[in-house]
């Protein structure tokens, strides 16, 4: 079993953005085939608008596995930053406040994204750069959980939820931002 | 684990465009996961062109490791053809590799570079690339972007703080240093 230096949900970078959902919690996976340290989290935002403006992400990822149908936080990181946008501009959001140090072990993890930004409601939208547009299936998937969302509004990452209380229909279950673990 | 297929992103994606790559000299460099053993025999790349005019193409890859902050090279692979540019479709472009090569599975980059000599233009397969992503880089270490140094052959090996990683505000300008072709390695 090898060590990685970083791994990605994807290496091919769409210039898709979506809103996130803002202050409340996405799930969606990471398969590794190797180990990596749970030590940087880069995921990539983009503003949509065309003045300039100053933006503040509060993020928190939870890294959780997939127990039965419960899904039990293992492990975050957390970070808070600020962007100047001069129109339409994007950029790595990189976390590197871990809660607690990990090799993470090869397999499938979760990762639920909370996130919230500030000038919501300005038109100046905080997107993230991944898979989503076009995306919604009417029914839910009907095999093992793919990734869902939380309906409620949240302000932590829950030790555990379980999936039945996650809605796997619509673009909810194919959000998928672009991930970065870098060592 | 061997694997008979990597692809540095997959086919079905659907926001694949074609599109050139930066000017010659300049390295676009996308770190990946091969995730089995393969041999680095059969590479290839997905271009066309348009034009029908006479065009000296040449595609160069390097295949590189990442050791401390030093990427070193393992081996490479070019394509050089005289063809006229008047594809309606998208052809294969097959790339003769340096030296044989199992790759182990892990972490490996890819740099690409380009080149033409009579002023005709092609199109490579490759990402979009987020237009704009010019805020800040990512974090960690260095997993992709752009050489700008010019060279006309790949680096024995190259240091990361030579490198710009991607979403650096100083390569903000060209959108090219956001993509990265489509390569394809079977077995």
């Amino acid at each position: 079993m090898g060590q990685l230096n970083f791994a990605a949900n994807n290496f091919i970078i769409p210039n898709i953005v979506y809103a996130f959902n803002n202050a409340s919690l996405t799930f969606c996976p990471l398969e590794l085939f190797d180990s990596i340290s749970w030590a940087t989290v880069n995921i990539i935002n983009k503003v949509a608008g065309t003045r300039t403006v100053t933006k503040t992400f509060s993020i928190s990822i939870g890294l959780y596995s997939l127990n039965g149908s419960s899904l039990s936080l293992a492990n975050s990181i957390f970070g808070s930053q600020t962007h100047q946008y001069s129109g339409n501009k994007g950029g790595y959001l990189s976390l590197t406040s871990a809660s607690a140090t990990q090799n993470i072990s090869p397999g499938t993890w979760w990762l639920g994204l909370l996130i919230s930004s500030t000038a919501q409601s300005t038109n100046l939208t905080g997107n993230l750069v991944g898979q989503n547009a076009n995306l919604s299936a009417a029914n839910a998937f009907p095999g093992g959980f793919i990734g869902g969302a939380m309906t409620a509004s949240t302000n932590a990452l829950p030790g555990s939820i379980a999936t039945s209380d996650l809605d796997i229909t619509g673009q909810d279950a194919f959000t998928q931002p672009i991930i970065i673990l870098t060592a | 684990m061997r694997i008979n297929i990597f692809e540095a992103g997959p086919r079905l994606f659907h926001n694949v465009v074609t599109g050139t790559l930066l000017g010659e000299g300049s390295l676009h460099i996308l770190g990946v996961e091969i995730p089995g053993s393969i041999s680095f025999n059969n590479v290839a790349m997905i271009f066309s062109g348009s034009g029908a005019v006479s065009e000296n193409l040449t595609l160069s890859l390097g295949l590189y490791s990442l050791n401390g902050s030093t990427l070193s090279l393992a081996n490479s692979a070019s394509a050089a053809t005289g063809l006229t540019l008047n594809q309606t479709a998208f052809s294969w472009l097959t790339f003769a590799t340096s030296a044989t090569q199992d790759i182990t599975p892990g972490n490996w980059y890819f740099a690409a570079m380009s080149s033409t000599s009579l002023g005709g233009g092609f199109s490579l397969v490759k990402n979009a690339g987020v237009v704009d992503l010019a805020s800040s880089a990512h974090g960690g270490i260095f997993v992709r972007g752009i050489m700008t140094v010019s060279t006309n052959a790949m680096p024995a090996s190259i240091a990361t703080s030579d490198l710009y990683k991607e979403g650096d505000p100083s390569i903000s300008a060209a959108i090219a240093g956001r993509t990265h072709p489509y390569i394809l390695i079977s077995a």
